[in-house]
C-alpha cells in the first residue's frame, strides 16, 4: 500500500497533516500527532501494514500491541478518505 | 486523528494549511505542488462593525466564499474600494466585483513547496506581483482571445 500522490503530508510544528489536493475525492484536513506523522512517511514508499509496525518499533519505546494498534487505526481512517493506493 | 472543516479551523487557530483545486492561481499557485498558508489576522476580530478599514490590502490573495457559494476561492485583490473589493485570479480575465470583508476568511501569507515554507514577500514576490498585475489588460486581452479562438474551434 501506499499513499495517494493526491495526498500532501506535511509537518508544521507538533502536528502532522495530510492535505488532499484536486483528484482526492476527499474534501477536509486531516490532523494528527507525531506517530501519524511517521505512518504517513512511510506510507510515501510502497510498504505493508507489518513493514509499518516494525518500522514504528524501532522509532518509538512502546509495547508493539499499543503501535500494532495505533497503526491499524491510522491506516483504517486512509482508507475511509480513500488516501491509500493498494 | 481528528477531522476539521477549513473555517473551523481558521476560526479555531488563526491559521491553516490547505491546498488548492484548479488553475486559476497559476503560474503562481500550481495544483498539487504548493500548499498554501492561510491566516486570519487576530485584529480582524478587533474591527468593530461599522469599521471604514478594510482586511485586505491591494494585491493580496484572499480566501473567501461568495453568497450562496459551497466552495471557497482563493483570487487576489486588483482594487480595494470603501464598499467592495475587485478579485481575480492571477489566471484569469473576468474581474470579481461584489466581494466585501464578510465574504472574506483568510489572506494567504505563505507557500509551501516541497515542504519549505516560503513568505510572500520579498524581492521575488514583489517583482512577480508587480509584473503579472501591470501587464493584466496585455493578459486578459490574450486569454480573451484564446477563449474564442477555442469557442470557434469547439463550434467547427
Amino acid at each position: 500500500m501506499k499513499l495517494k500522490k493526491a495526498f500532501i503530508p506535511h509537518e508544521a510544528g507538533s502536528e502532522s497533516l495530510l492535505i488532499p489536493a484536486g483528484g482526492a475525492g476527499f474534501s477536509g484536513l486531516v490532523k494528527g500527532n507525531k506517530t501519524l506523522g511517521a505512518i504517513l512517511e512511510l506510507l510515501k514508499k510502497d510498504t505493508t501494514e507489518e513493514a509499518i509496525i516494525d518500522a514504528m518499533g524501532q522509532m518509538f519505546d512502546a509495547p508493539k500491541d499499543t503501535i500494532e494498534r495505533d497503526v491499524k487505526k491510522a491506516i483504517n481512517e486512509l482508507r475511509k478518505i480513500g488516501a491509500l493506493d493498494e | 486523528m481528528n477531522k476539521t472543516s477549513l473555517s473551523e479551523l481558521l476560526n479555531r487557530d488563526g491559521r491553516l494549511i490547505y491546498s488548492n483545486v484548479g488553475d486559476s492561481m497559476m503560474p503562481m499557485i500550481k495544483q498539487g505542488r504548493d500548499l498554501l498558508v492561510i491566516e486570519k489576522p487576530a485584529v480582524w476580530d478587533k474591527l468593530p462593525k461599522n469599521s471604514t478599514t478594510s482586511k485586505l490590502n491591494k494585491y493580496d490573495i484572499a480566501l473567501y466564499k461568495r453568497d450562496g457559494g459551497k466552495n471557497y476561492v482563493l483570487h487576489r485583490v486588483l482594487k480595494v474600494r470603501n464598499n467592495e473589493y475587485v478579485i481575480c485570479g492571477d489566471n484569469r480575465w473576468n474581474r470579481e466585483y461584489g466581494i466585501t470583508d464578510r465574504h472574506v476568511l483568510g489572506v494567504l501569507t505563505a507557500i509551501i513547496r516541497d515542504g519549505k515554507e516560503k513568505k510572500l514577500g520579498g524581492w521575488w514576490y514583489t517583482l512577480y506581483v508587480f509584473c503579472w498585475c501591470s501587464l493584466f489588460p496585455v493578459r486578459a486581452f490574450i486569454l480573451r482571445g484564446l477563449t474564442f479562438l477555442k469557442r470557434i474551434f469547439r463550434k467547427s
